[in-house]
């Protein structure tokens, strides 16, 4: 996989304030062409210079400004600042999937439809098309997508002559196989309390839909985290959690990152992207041999695949031009040519279905995963078969809750079905707060 | 007040005369042992963040999570100046840009703040105008207020102004400083006689001349506490230069650290800069250490100084 560092061109700073109805923003790119509308955009993406690049030298009637203004909570911050104070947020902004909610709720966000969005729809995965959607209203043009697999330790599993797990009940049954096997040394996997979207995931595999939310009537919100199908999910890993069959890291922390390079655990239930993150561990254990595999399922004859991450591009209120910006956002990563770079410079695994199923994409070979086809093998056909979810209106507050219910439920202070019901009891009193009817 | 359990020793010794003489006399005899223990915890307390990142910034990406010296010692690869030759190349050594950007930020804030401290406690102190005791009464509201819930009034006004993603929207509210003046206040009302001033004007002293010849030498300790909590405030300063600036190049390297860190978990291709992210919070924070070493003194003066009154 090609890795190498994109030179920002941050350091220029130059191009700017050039262009009739440029804004008074200084781009990271430079402006090629003068004098024409300019759309401005707040986004991540490794590969954003060049793909933005690209896009300006290939069209004299518009350019995009671009500039990186962060990533991740506070970024979203940032953003619901400048949509609060009406004015200061960019015309063009890269959002996850589980924030455009939150956004839309703050009427923050501009619905595509009305500027012929449509028409693009059959280009993306059905998933990712009803991620972006809410009720009749389309409010993003998909991405990237995170489809969701078992990275896993081929050498620990054969080791032990222990198979490697397709159902969840295999998955425990394993668990308990590779503890007996090592006493305990070794564990299947790790269940952090700050889970978030991989949670999410979990949820909607099982068939739970936490949240029932319409942009068209935005004051009723349905919750649903107690349910049977929450509860499942929550028992199922409280309980390896409680029999030290899983461990409980916190994730994005070097003890997880750790435990994971070191054989500590012999799964991790990821997206597609962690396939970079892997490799940064590998000193820990340089025989680890790892490898991906479809995510476990609850029934194995019903099959349900989930997605993880990935991003949009959503165009705001405060677009000068909504019509244009929409046109961008669509057109952004439509060429051929950044699709690749997409792919090759930004590690994205694009939410579109052309570039996934083509023989190109396929037939990628990762060389830390033995050059294992992982797109054609697990990732590809994750992605096509995932459904999409509905996310909440208010991400930031669902997250921390639920991490507080399952730190709780995994201390001990209460059981899953306990934590499940706190879960429920307090979004529905803070939706109430926040003012929605809740149904 | 005592200040050890000692006392309930004495419980069965009527409360007369021989035991208040007890009293005074044991707390010297004995070394206070809990008292140096609960110090040391607490250094240990505060020190062993500070280790850590010592021994994280010398560490690559791999040796973080994986090296041979666990979280509190260091990696056999001993990656600190590897790290710094990157943090100069990486993105164009943005990182240097955001360290002259937290200098200019936190220089320029913290000397304005302390100016205006300066001035305004100066006045409040000596002088009686009318409205001094509302105002002051504002400016002591103003202090409770957590300069977080400002940010968004402050960015609908700088917005207005057309000031936002520009160096002024993040010094020049950084150069209110309501704690700074009252601390210069009580300082200067303690410090500065009025008898002095007075014999000074006696003198034939004009105002000015009696506030920068006879007033300001005596309110050094003072200027220079104010100063450094100032800059320190301005160095450390996240939220405010997080929501004002989008341009990178402006950027104060809290929030460029920040980037890095959330870009290095969600990464996408070549995003991991995780030895970046604590090499350069190592980094960023050498000035600081430096500033308080060489200036202790004035610091433990001043640390004293609000709680006078």
């Amino acid at each position: 996989m090609a890795a190498t560092l994109v030179g920002c061109t941050g350091g220029g700073g130059g191009g700017g304030g050039g262009g009739a109805g440029a804004s008074k923003e200084n781009c990271s790119n430079e402006i090629q062409v003068q004098d024409v509308p300019v759309v401005t955009y707040w986004g991540w993406n490794e590969d954003t210079s060049q793909t933005v690049d690209n896009f300006n030298a290939s069209h004299d009637d518009v350019q995009i400004c671009w500039t990186n203004a962060g990533q991740g909570g506070d970024a979203y911050t940032k953003l619901a600042t400048a949509i609060q104070s009406k004015s200061g947020a960019p015309d063009m902004v890269q959002i996850e999937y589980d924030w455009l909610n939150s956004f839309i709720m703050q009427r923050g966000l501009v619905d595509m439809t009305e500027h012929g969005i449509e028409e693009h729809k059959d280009r993306f995965t059905e998933g990712a098309w009803r991620d972006v959607s809410s009720g009749d209203g389309v409010f993003a043009v998909p991405v990237d997508l995170g489809p969701v697999g078992m990275w896993y330790r081929a050498d620990l599993f054969e080791q032990h002559g222990i198979a490697v797990p397709t159902t969840w009940d295999e998955y425990a049954a394993a668990a308990q196989q590779l503890s007996d096997a090592t006493g305990g040394e070794t564990l299947i996997g790790n269940f952090a309390p700050n889970g978030q979207g991989q949670h999410y995931a979990f949820l909607d595999q099982a068939g739970a839909v936490p949240f029932d939310f319409d942009s068209g009537k935005p004051e009723e919100l349905g919750i649903a985290v107690n349910d049977e199908a929450s509860k499942k999910v929550f028992s199922y890993w409280v309980d390896l959690a409680n029999k030290g069959l899983v461990g409980t890291d916190q994730a994005w922390t070097p003890e997880f990152n750790t435990a994971l390079g070191t054989g500590r655990y012999a799964t991790a239930i990821y997206p597609v992207w962690y396939n970079i993150h892997i490799p940064s561990f590998e000193d820990g254990d340089p025989n680890a041999v790892w490898r991906a595999a479809p995510i476990p399922q609850w029934d194995a004859a019903s099959p349900k695949q989930v997605n993880w991450g990935g991003s949009t591009l959503a165009v705001t209120t405060q677009a000068t031009d909504p019509e244009l910006a929409t046109t961008v956002a669509a057109e952004l990563y439509e060429p051929e040519e950044n699709k690749k770079l997409g792919v090759e410079v930004g590690g994205l695994f694009l939410a579109d279905s052309e570039m996934i199923e083509s023989e190109y994409f396929q037939n990628l070979e990762y060389d830390f995963y033995g050059g294992q086809q992982i797109n054609k093998e697990v990732f590809g056909p994750a992605a096509l078969a995932y459904e999409g979810v509905t996310f909440g209106p208010f991400t930031q507050y669902f997250y921390d809750e639920m991490q507080r219910v399952l730190s709780e439920a995994i201390e001990g202070n209460v059981d899953a079905s306990g934590a499940a019901d706190e879960l429920q009891e307090s979004l529905e009193t803070y939706a109430a707060e926040q003012g929605f009817a809740v149904k | 007040m005592t200040t050890s359990p000692l006392p309930l020793v004495d419980d069965a010794v009527t409360a007369s005369g021989p035991r208040r003489e007890r009293e005074r006399v044991q707390p010297k005899r004995r070394p206070a042992v809990g008292a140096h223990l609960l110090l040391a915890i607490a250094a240990l307390y505060f020190l062993l963040p500070l280790w850590w990142l010592i021994v994280a910034g010398t560490k690559s990406t791999s040796g973080l999570f994986t090296g041979t010296g666990g979280p509190l010692w260091f990696d056999s690869d001993f990656a600190l100046f590897e790290n710094i030759a990157q943090l100069a190349t990486y993105n164009n050594g943005i990182y240097m840009r955001w360290l002259g950007n937290s200098f200019l930020y936190a220089l320029a804030g913290g000397v304005g703040a302390t100016v205006l401290a300066v001035l305004a406690g100066y006045a409040f102190a000596k002088y009686r105008f009318r409205g001094r005791t509302v105002s002051f009464m504002i400016l002591l509201a103003s202090v409770m207020v957590p300069m977080t819930a400002l940010v968004i009034p402050t960015y609908v006004l700088f917005n207005n102004l057309g000031l936002t993603n520009t160096i002024w929207a993040v010094i020049l509210p950084s150069l209110l400083s309501p704690f700074g003046v009252y601390l210069m206040r009580v300082y200067i009302q303690d410090a500065i006689p009025d008898e002095l001033l007075d014999a000074a004007r006696v003198d034939g002293s004009g105002e000015i001349r009696t506030f920068t010849t006879i007033a300001l030498p005596l309110m050094r300790p003072a200027i220079v506490t104010v100063l450094l909590l100032s800059v320190v405030g301005g160095w450390n300063n996240y939220f405010l230069p997080l929501a004002m600036i989008s341009d990178q190049t402006l950027l104060p390297v809290t929030v460029g650290l920040q980037y890095w860190q959330v870009q290095s978990n969600s990464a996408t291709a070549g995003g991991l800069v995780w030895n970046l992210v604590t090499s350069g919070s190592l980094l960023s924070v050498v000035p600081l250490i430096i500033a308080f070493l060489m200036l202790q003194k004035y610091w433990q003066g001043g640390l004293s100084l609000g709680s006078l009154k």
